[in-house]
């Protein structure tokens, strides 16, 4: 199975979602039904008139059925709304603390760069990380509803107790939730879930709300209001009963996709032990997993464990069941966990290493004085980068199964390319302020010399102060990385510029702009890259009018991006392009090649915008033929399979880094 | 014949209901608000705690060379010590008035009593050519534009957040569940709101 078949499963798994949730406000509907027809029946026999729970009243129901439909809908839409702007805010809710990408303190350290590397691995941004501080439980959770706005959430408890192979274990879990939509899924759990609650809330505040005004009454306000107090009980009783059972059904879907990410955990690390042995030091932890916060049970379907519990409720299989999938000898006898001191080999960073020792002043002479050693160490890297880069494999096809399915040698190669990009280099784009200058550095990579000063003056007008001598001091380092580096280092920025404020943002997009400007000779891999910059580094939102998708426009898009890549690839453009288009869908009208001149950034541009809209079965049919299309002439080189990775993202499938060939 | 008690249960339940998802809307905004001027401060911390690492080492590296100059080196210790405990305060709780205006007075002083050390060294040419202060000095340079950098970010974040309590209706939400003003991180006097300038 691969990412395609998983994203159908998790949309079809949402459709019996919803099915089963329609069902259930249906019955919440006739319950409040029969309810108000019950307060008004015990009125009407006060007053001495005859009037039955039992009476059918079309225009009663219907207005029952009216408003709770606006209740559950206005609940459910507002909560999804809110979560979905990006997991920051379901993270912050459950308590959690960003870890700064820079972070110096040890444990966050390797967690951080346990994430960097699952991130390059399957090739979407860094998520932004957040600890939470005051659980002491082992648990981790995924939160978001796209690969881009995605965070990972670990508890201290987490970091405390697991191994450094565990803690990937647990991040690569999450990472299978991320990859595989069951966050979009678990979003509209949680929406559902909130909208009837809001029911129980309701009943809750009228009851609250009249109890206390009980003084000045006459008889018939008083009848009136005991109507309300009535109808606030039962709406109550009838909504905790709702969110019962929508708790019964969102923990039969969840058992399932836990399961599952268990076994892709297996799959992306290639270490069964590792995930096993995590769950197994949950079982012999003091605090178990357990999680504290107030939000926590609205939530607990989003996180990698719950206790040992096994019943209807449970989000997640019994420990020692999901334990013995992974390990069939596994006796069920849990040993007392305890806590794990990293070392420097569990840290990839041996510098930041030295620096994490904090306060005491001595070591931190010889780590200033490390420039020059660093320089060493990345010499001999860039060779062994430099003979891999030589015999990469060159079926871009091979990588298109991999989408959002990396393997434990794209792990590997993250780990590869991570040791090619100068430290010095990770660790600034680890900076927000850093970051703004490798991204800077990138634009202006492969400018003409005129170009770079004119882009130079313009860093220095507009960008805030010292960004400029940043630039110039990363340029050389930046002009020297290989193609295949370029993007792994934009996804390594991508939390520390998140952590600029609005206003900084806004401005260093500005500039961002202004640099794609000032430099008029471009390629096609220039301009993916400046793309994948500003739509997802910078989620700056295309501003164009946003046609509605016909199949014309969406082949229209496809055959000037198609062009592109054909005349980018060689002289062969005709037939690459032909081939490309017969991969993509033989039966259709082929368009005619487009002429270079066509190829424009505006054109291109736009042609981009269509793409990011179209489904996933046309990602995939559109994604075949842009590869089949540069493979064509036997010819492939490094730039061209990593031009296929930005445009792979750029159609909502995240593509793993291309590794060498075997040999 | 019940419609006009029907109506007005169905009408008390839309007024609650419409004010119950708006005031908790408030109430949530304000917190992710207040969350992410917090989470603002861990990229200051970040810095400032390198910035506490690389002036002993300053030090370390001049004490050779400027063996004159004992009590210059002790004041800047001191305080890079009185900075480094207010820091701690400061990030225990991030916005807290007294806390921030004490950081803000050290900082101050740090900043001062580096750049007079840094001033004095001027007189020692092979200190001035010594690799390891140059490589130290570029370091501190590069930290101190992180440190402002950082220092904007926060204080826009803070900003929004005190606006946004302080608008109406979000006053009231504010006043009810104490969400009490942010203080910024300012380094007040005009002439230290430069970083330390390394002249060679």
């Amino acid at each position: 199975m691969n990412f395609f078949a998983h994203q159908d499963i998790a949309r079809r798994n949402t459709k019996w979602l919803i099915a089963y949730f329609v069902a259930a406000v249906i019955a919440i509907i006739v319950a409040v039904y029969v309810a108000f027809m019950a307060v008004l029946s015990l009125s009407a026999t006060d007053k001495g008139q005859s009037f039955s729970v039992l009476t059918w009243e079309p225009s009663i129901f219907l207005s029952v059925a009216g408003v709770v439909v606006v209740i559950i809908a206005a609940g459910s839409i507002y909560e999804i709304l809110r979560l979905s702007d990006n997991g920051a805010v379901v993270a912050e809710q459950l308590g959690g603390q960003k870890v700064p990408p820079n972070t110096r303190n040890l444990r966050e350290r390797v967690l951080l760069n346990v994430v960097e590397e699952m991130a390059i691995a399957s090739g979407t941004p860094v998520p932004e990380v957040y600890l939470l501080a005051d659980e002491g439980g082992i648990n981790a959770f995924a939160a978001g509803t796209t690969p881009q706005n995605a965070v990972i959430g670990v508890t201290r408890g987490c970091v405390e107790a697991l191994k450094r192979d565990e803690l990937q274990a647990v991040v690569a879990h999450e990472f299978s939730h991320i990859l595989n939509g069951d966050m979009r899924m678990n979003l509209r759990m949680m929406g559902l879930l909130h909208g009837i609650m809001l029911l129980a809330m309701i009943g809750y505040q009228l009851i609250s709300n009249l109890g206390g005004r009980s003084s000045r009454r006459s008889k018939d306000s008083g009848q009136a209001m005991l109507m309300i107090l009535a109808m606030g009980v039962l709406l109550m009783v009838i909504g905790y009963i709702g969110v019962l059972f929508a708790r019964l059904i969102q923990a039969a879907v969840s058992r399932q996709r836990e399961f599952l990410a268990d076994a892709s955990a297996v799959q992306f690390t290639r270490n069964p032990g590792a995930i096993a042995n995590a769950l197994k030091r949950i079982g012999g932890w003091a605090d178990r997993s357990a999680v504290e916060a107030v939000r926590a049970k609205e939530t607990c379907h989003m996180f990698f464990a719950e206790g040992l519990g096994r019943n209807w409720f449970a989000t997640h299989p019994p420990l020692d069941e999901r334990i013995r999938r992974i390990d069939s000898k596994f006796t069920g006898r849990f040993e007392t966990t305890k806590k794990v001191e990293y070392t420097e080999a569990d840290v990839v960073d041996r510098r930041l290493f030295k620096l994490a020792g904090g306060g005491s002043s001595g070591r931190l002479v010889s780590s200033a004085l490390a420039f020059s050693g660093s320089e060493k160490s990345g010499a001999s890297a860039h060779k062994i980068a430099k003979d891999a880069a030589e015999s990469f494999s060159k079926k871009p096809t091979d990588a298109l199964s991999h989408v959002g399915n990396p393997a434990e040698e794209h792990v590997r190669q993250a780990n590869r390319i991570l040791s090619e990009i100068d430290e010095d280099l990770q660790d600034e784009a680890r900076d927000p302020m850093g970051a703004m200058a490798v991204i800077c550095g990138l634009l202006m990579a492969h400018s003409a010399k005129d170009v770079l000063e004119k882009q130079k003056q313009m860093i220095q007008i507009a960008g805030p102060q010292g960004l400029i001598d940043g630039v110039i001091l990363l340029l050389p380092k930046i002009k020297s990385l290989k193609p295949e580096v370029r993007l792994p280092l934009v996804c390594l920025a991508s939390p520390a510029i998140g952590q600029l404020s609005s206003q900084q943002k806004s401005s260093f997009t500005k500039l961002v702009n202004d640099l794609i400007e000032a430099d008029s000779g471009w390629t096609i891999f220039e301009f993916a890259l400046q793309r994948y910059i500003t739509g997802r580094i910078l989620a700056v939102r295309s501003n164009a009018p946003s046609a509605r998708l016909t199949k014309e426009s969406v082949r229209s898009a496809f055959s000037q991006i198609l062009s592109a890549l054909a005349h980018f690839g060689g002289d062969q453009a005709t037939n690459c392009y032909r081939a490309g288009w017969d991969a993509y869908d033989m039966n259709a009208r082929r368009l005619p090649l487009r002429p270079v001149s066509e190829c424009s950034p505006k054109n291109l541009d736009g042609a981009f915008d269509v793409l990011a809209k179209v489904g996933l079965p046309e990602a995939q049919r559109m994604l075949r033929g842009f590869c089949t299309c540069i493979s064509h002439d036997r010819k492939t080189t490094i730039i061209e399979l990593e031009l296929i990775r930005v445009i792979s993202d750029s159609l909502g499938c995240p593509m793993p880094p291309i590794l060498p060939a075997a040999n | 014949m019940l419609s006009g008690g029907v109506m007005g249960l169905l009408i008390a339940v839309g007024v609650i209901l419409l004010l119950t998802i708006y005031f908790v809307g408030i109430y949530n905004n304000l917190v992710t608000l207040r969350n992410r001027f917090k989470n603002a401060f861990s990229q200051i911390d970040v810095q400032l705690k390198r910035r506490y690492d690389l002036i002993p080492n300053l030090v370390e590296t001049a004490k050779g060379y400027m063996k004159h100059e004992k009590e210059t080196l002790e004041a800047v210790i001191k305080a890079r010590n009185t900075a480094l405990a207010a820091s701690q305060r400061a990030a225990s709780d991030p916005g807290e008035a007294s806390a921030m205006q004490g950081l803000s007075t050290a900082e101050l002083a740090l900043a001062g009593s580096v750049n007079r050390f840094l001033g004095l060294t001027e007189a020692y040419p092979d200190l001035k050519a010594n690799s390891n202060m140059l490589a130290l000095q570029e370091e501190l340079t590069s930290t101190e534009n992180k440190i402002s950098f950082a220092r904007q970010a926060f204080n826009d974040a803070v900003t929004e957040y005190n606006t946004s309590t302080e608008v109406f209706p979000n006053n009231i939400i504010a006043g009810m569940w104490r969400f009490q003003t942010a203080a910024l991180f300012e380094l007040s006097e005009a002439s230290q709101r430069d970083p330390v300038k390394v002249s060679f």
